[in-house]
Protein backbone atom coordinates (compact mmCIF):
# COMPACT_ATOMS: atom_id res chain seq x y z
CA UNK A 1 0.00 0.00 0.00
CA UNK A 2 0.97 3.55 -1.17
CA UNK A 3 -0.67 7.23 -0.57
CA UNK A 4 0.18 9.90 -2.59
CA UNK A 5 -0.91 13.68 -1.69
CA UNK A 6 0.82 17.21 -2.80
CA UNK A 7 1.95 17.43 0.99
CA UNK A 8 5.96 18.13 1.71
CA UNK A 9 8.10 15.37 3.49
CA UNK A 10 8.12 17.01 6.23
CA UNK A 11 4.10 17.14 6.98
CA UNK A 12 3.73 13.26 6.12
CA UNK A 13 6.74 12.68 8.24
CA UNK A 14 4.64 14.62 11.23
CA UNK A 15 1.12 12.05 9.92
CA UNK A 16 3.28 9.25 9.69
CA UNK A 17 4.33 9.63 13.25
CA UNK A 18 0.79 10.76 14.82
CA UNK A 19 -0.40 7.72 13.30
CA UNK A 20 2.01 5.44 13.45
CA UNK A 21 1.70 4.48 9.86
CA UNK A 22 4.18 2.37 8.48
CA UNK A 23 3.72 2.07 4.59
CA UNK A 24 4.97 5.01 2.48
CA UNK A 25 3.42 8.57 2.15
CA UNK A 26 4.46 10.08 -1.02
CA UNK A 27 4.96 13.70 -1.53
CA UNK A 28 3.54 15.04 -5.03
CA UNK A 29 4.22 19.01 -4.13
CA UNK A 30 4.04 19.54 -7.58
CA UNK A 31 1.29 17.39 -8.37
CA UNK A 32 2.62 16.04 -11.39
CA UNK A 33 2.14 12.21 -10.93
CA UNK A 34 -1.44 13.43 -9.50
CA UNK A 35 -1.68 14.93 -13.16
CA UNK A 36 -0.39 12.05 -15.22
CA UNK A 37 -2.73 9.41 -13.06
CA UNK A 38 -6.01 12.24 -14.01
CA UNK A 39 -6.84 12.10 -10.35
CA UNK A 40 -6.26 16.50 -10.29
CA UNK A 41 -8.66 18.17 -8.49
CA UNK A 42 -7.22 22.05 -9.54
CA UNK A 43 -7.78 25.41 -7.69
CA UNK A 44 -9.54 23.01 -4.57
CA UNK A 45 -6.77 23.89 -2.22
CA UNK A 46 -7.55 27.03 0.13
CA UNK A 47 -5.68 29.98 -1.65
CA UNK A 48 -5.10 28.11 -5.20
CA UNK A 49 -3.68 24.86 -6.38
CA UNK A 50 -4.30 21.74 -7.29
CA UNK A 51 -4.80 18.87 -4.89
CA UNK A 52 -5.65 15.10 -5.34
CA UNK A 53 -8.74 13.88 -5.37
CA UNK A 54 -9.76 10.94 -3.17
CA UNK A 55 -8.77 7.84 -5.74
CA UNK A 56 -8.20 4.34 -5.08
CA UNK A 57 -6.04 2.02 -7.52
CA UNK A 58 -4.91 -1.48 -7.38
CA UNK A 59 -2.21 -2.29 -9.86
CA UNK A 60 -0.98 -5.88 -10.20
CA UNK A 61 1.89 -7.31 -10.56
CA UNK A 62 2.61 -6.42 -14.42
CA UNK A 63 1.69 -3.66 -13.74
CA UNK A 64 -2.22 -3.53 -15.04
CA UNK A 65 -4.87 -2.28 -12.91
CA UNK A 66 -7.83 -4.30 -11.90
CA UNK A 67 -9.88 -1.90 -10.04
CA UNK A 68 -10.22 1.41 -8.74
CA UNK A 69 -12.33 3.68 -7.34
CA UNK A 70 -12.98 7.62 -8.14
CA UNK A 71 -15.78 9.16 -6.30
CA UNK A 72 -18.57 11.33 -7.33
CA UNK A 73 -18.34 13.54 -3.79
CA UNK A 74 -15.49 14.11 -1.91
CA UNK A 75 -17.14 14.01 0.88
CA UNK A 76 -17.23 9.76 0.62
CA UNK A 77 -14.74 8.03 0.34
CA UNK A 78 -14.23 4.23 0.09
CA UNK A 79 -14.35 2.50 3.06
CA UNK A 80 -11.77 0.62 4.03
CA UNK A 81 -13.88 -2.84 4.31
CA UNK A 82 -14.65 -2.69 0.73
CA UNK A 83 -10.71 -2.44 -0.01
CA UNK A 84 -10.24 -5.40 2.28
CA UNK A 85 -12.96 -7.49 0.68
CA UNK A 86 -11.66 -6.53 -3.31
CA UNK A 87 -8.08 -7.70 -1.92
CA UNK A 88 -9.59 -10.48 -0.49
CA UNK A 89 -11.11 -11.56 -3.82
CA UNK A 90 -8.09 -10.57 -5.44
CA UNK A 91 -5.72 -13.50 -3.46
CA UNK B 1 -53.14 61.33 26.96
CA UNK B 2 -53.85 59.08 24.10
CA UNK B 3 -54.02 55.44 24.75
CA UNK B 4 -53.40 53.02 22.09
CA UNK B 5 -56.34 50.16 22.17
CA UNK B 6 -55.39 46.41 23.85
CA UNK B 7 -54.68 45.00 20.68
CA UNK B 8 -52.73 47.43 18.71
CA UNK B 9 -50.17 47.34 22.09
CA UNK B 10 -46.83 45.26 22.25
CA UNK B 11 -48.05 42.55 24.60
CA UNK B 12 -45.05 41.42 26.68
CA UNK B 13 -46.39 37.79 26.60
CA UNK B 14 -44.57 34.54 27.01
CA UNK B 15 -40.66 34.35 25.59
CA UNK B 16 -41.02 33.34 22.06
CA UNK B 17 -38.65 30.56 22.30
CA UNK B 18 -39.10 28.96 18.70
CA UNK B 19 -37.31 32.11 18.17
CA UNK B 20 -33.81 31.11 19.51
CA UNK B 21 -34.23 27.03 19.93
CA UNK B 22 -34.19 27.18 16.08
CA UNK B 23 -31.23 28.65 15.28
CA UNK B 24 -29.23 26.96 17.74
CA UNK B 25 -30.36 23.34 16.71
CA UNK B 26 -29.67 24.34 13.05
CA UNK B 27 -25.95 26.09 14.49
CA UNK B 28 -25.90 22.89 16.63
CA UNK B 29 -26.41 19.95 13.32
CA UNK B 30 -23.99 22.43 11.25
CA UNK B 31 -20.81 22.98 13.81
CA UNK B 32 -21.12 18.87 14.78
CA UNK B 33 -21.10 17.71 10.97
CA UNK B 34 -17.69 19.16 10.95
CA UNK B 35 -16.36 18.25 14.35
CA UNK B 36 -17.98 14.84 14.85
CA UNK B 37 -19.81 13.28 12.08
CA UNK B 38 -17.07 13.96 9.60
CA UNK B 39 -14.80 10.97 11.88
CA UNK B 40 -17.86 8.51 11.44
CA UNK B 41 -18.09 7.17 7.83
CA UNK B 42 -21.66 6.52 8.47
CA UNK B 43 -23.10 10.06 9.47
CA UNK B 44 -20.42 11.47 7.36
CA UNK B 45 -21.16 9.94 4.16
CA UNK B 46 -25.15 10.56 4.17
CA UNK B 47 -25.15 13.64 6.44
CA UNK B 48 -28.83 12.66 7.17
CA UNK B 49 -28.63 13.55 10.97
CA UNK B 50 -27.06 16.45 10.67
CA UNK B 51 -29.21 18.20 7.82
CA UNK B 52 -32.24 16.96 9.82
CA UNK B 53 -30.80 19.27 12.92
CA UNK B 54 -30.04 21.83 10.45
CA UNK B 55 -33.25 22.36 8.33
CA UNK B 56 -35.55 20.91 11.44
CA UNK B 57 -34.05 24.25 13.46
CA UNK B 58 -34.71 26.64 10.19
CA UNK B 59 -38.22 25.17 10.34
CA UNK B 60 -38.46 25.99 13.85
CA UNK B 61 -37.47 29.17 13.52
CA UNK B 62 -39.78 29.76 11.08
CA UNK B 63 -43.24 28.57 13.35
CA UNK B 64 -41.69 30.87 15.52
CA UNK B 65 -41.57 33.42 13.17
CA UNK B 66 -45.38 32.75 12.23
CA UNK B 67 -46.08 33.00 16.03
CA UNK B 68 -44.41 36.31 16.57
CA UNK B 69 -43.07 38.69 13.87
CA UNK B 70 -40.83 40.75 15.41
CA UNK B 71 -37.03 41.41 14.56
CA UNK B 72 -35.77 38.99 17.27
CA UNK B 73 -37.83 35.97 14.99
CA UNK B 74 -36.66 37.43 11.79
CA UNK B 75 -32.99 37.31 12.84
CA UNK B 76 -33.34 33.61 14.54
CA UNK B 77 -34.91 32.98 10.86
CA UNK B 78 -32.46 34.48 9.18
CA UNK B 79 -29.72 32.74 10.84
CA UNK B 80 -30.88 29.25 10.69
CA UNK B 81 -32.20 29.19 7.23
CA UNK B 82 -28.83 30.80 6.00
CA UNK B 83 -27.23 27.73 7.87
CA UNK B 84 -29.63 25.34 6.26
CA UNK B 85 -28.56 26.78 2.68
CA UNK B 86 -25.29 26.91 3.07
CA UNK B 87 -24.96 23.27 4.53
CA UNK B 88 -27.49 22.00 1.74
CA UNK B 89 -25.10 24.13 -1.15
CA UNK B 90 -22.15 22.55 0.82
CA UNK B 91 -23.38 18.72 0.47
CA UNK B 92 -25.29 18.63 -3.08
CA UNK B 93 -23.30 20.74 -4.89
CA UNK B 94 -19.85 22.03 -3.86
CA UNK B 95 -18.37 18.80 -2.38
CA UNK B 96 -19.74 17.02 -5.81
CA UNK B 97 -18.09 19.41 -8.18
CA UNK B 98 -15.13 17.37 -9.07
CA UNK B 99 -13.72 17.42 -12.76
CA UNK B 100 -14.14 14.71 -14.72
CA UNK B 101 -11.81 11.56 -14.66
CA UNK B 102 -11.58 10.70 -18.12
CA UNK B 103 -8.18 10.91 -18.22
CA UNK B 104 -7.58 8.53 -15.29
CA UNK B 105 -6.51 5.07 -16.03
CA UNK B 106 -8.97 2.35 -16.48
CA UNK B 107 -9.50 -0.92 -15.02
CA UNK B 108 -7.31 -2.99 -17.52
CA UNK B 109 -4.97 -0.24 -18.24
CA UNK B 110 -1.30 0.37 -17.93
CA UNK B 111 -0.58 1.97 -14.41
CA UNK B 112 1.40 4.99 -15.26
CA UNK B 113 4.87 5.40 -13.46
CA UNK B 114 5.21 7.13 -9.89
CA UNK B 115 8.76 8.39 -8.71
CA UNK B 116 8.04 10.25 -5.92
CA UNK B 117 9.60 10.96 -2.01
CA UNK B 118 8.12 9.40 1.10
CA UNK B 119 8.24 10.66 4.50
CA UNK B 120 11.72 9.84 4.91
CA UNK B 121 12.89 11.99 1.77
CA UNK B 122 13.97 8.41 0.19
CA UNK B 123 12.44 8.19 -3.37
CA UNK B 124 9.79 5.54 -4.11
CA UNK B 125 8.93 4.29 -7.21
CA UNK B 126 5.81 2.27 -7.90
CA UNK B 127 7.97 -0.35 -10.33
CA UNK B 128 10.57 -0.77 -7.02
CA UNK B 129 7.29 -1.23 -4.87
CA UNK B 130 5.58 -3.91 -6.77
CA UNK B 131 9.27 -5.47 -6.82
CA UNK B 132 9.28 -5.11 -2.87
CA UNK B 133 5.97 -6.69 -2.37
CA UNK B 134 7.10 -9.87 -4.70
CA UNK B 135 9.61 -10.28 -2.82
CA UNK B 136 7.07 -10.09 0.98
CA UNK B 137 4.99 -12.80 -1.16
CA UNK B 138 5.73 -14.35 -5.14
CA UNK B 139 2.09 -14.50 -5.07
CA UNK B 140 1.41 -10.72 -4.55
CA UNK B 141 3.12 -8.65 -5.88
CA UNK B 142 0.26 -6.17 -6.07
CA UNK B 143 0.00 -2.52 -5.01
CA UNK B 144 -2.62 -0.66 -3.52
CA UNK B 145 -2.37 3.39 -4.70
CA UNK B 146 -4.25 5.75 -2.62
CA UNK B 147 -4.61 9.47 -3.64
CA UNK B 148 -6.34 11.74 -1.23
CA UNK B 149 -6.77 15.19 -0.51
CA UNK B 150 -3.73 15.60 1.93
CA UNK B 151 -3.51 17.70 5.13
CA UNK B 152 -1.79 20.96 3.12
Amino acid sequence: MVAVSVDTIEENARLAERLGLEFPILSDVQGNAIRVWGVVHENAKPGGGAIARPAIFLVEPDGTISWRRLTEDYRVRVRPEEILGVLRRAN
Amino acid sequence: MHVLPQHMRASPGPINHAAWVGPVISALGFITYFGVAVRFPDLRDSAVVNLALIVGGAAIAGWGLLRRRNWRSWIGFAAASGLALLFCTYIFFFTRHLPSPDTAPVVGGMAPPIELPDQSGRVVSLDGLRRMSMLDNPDGGRVLLVFYRGFW
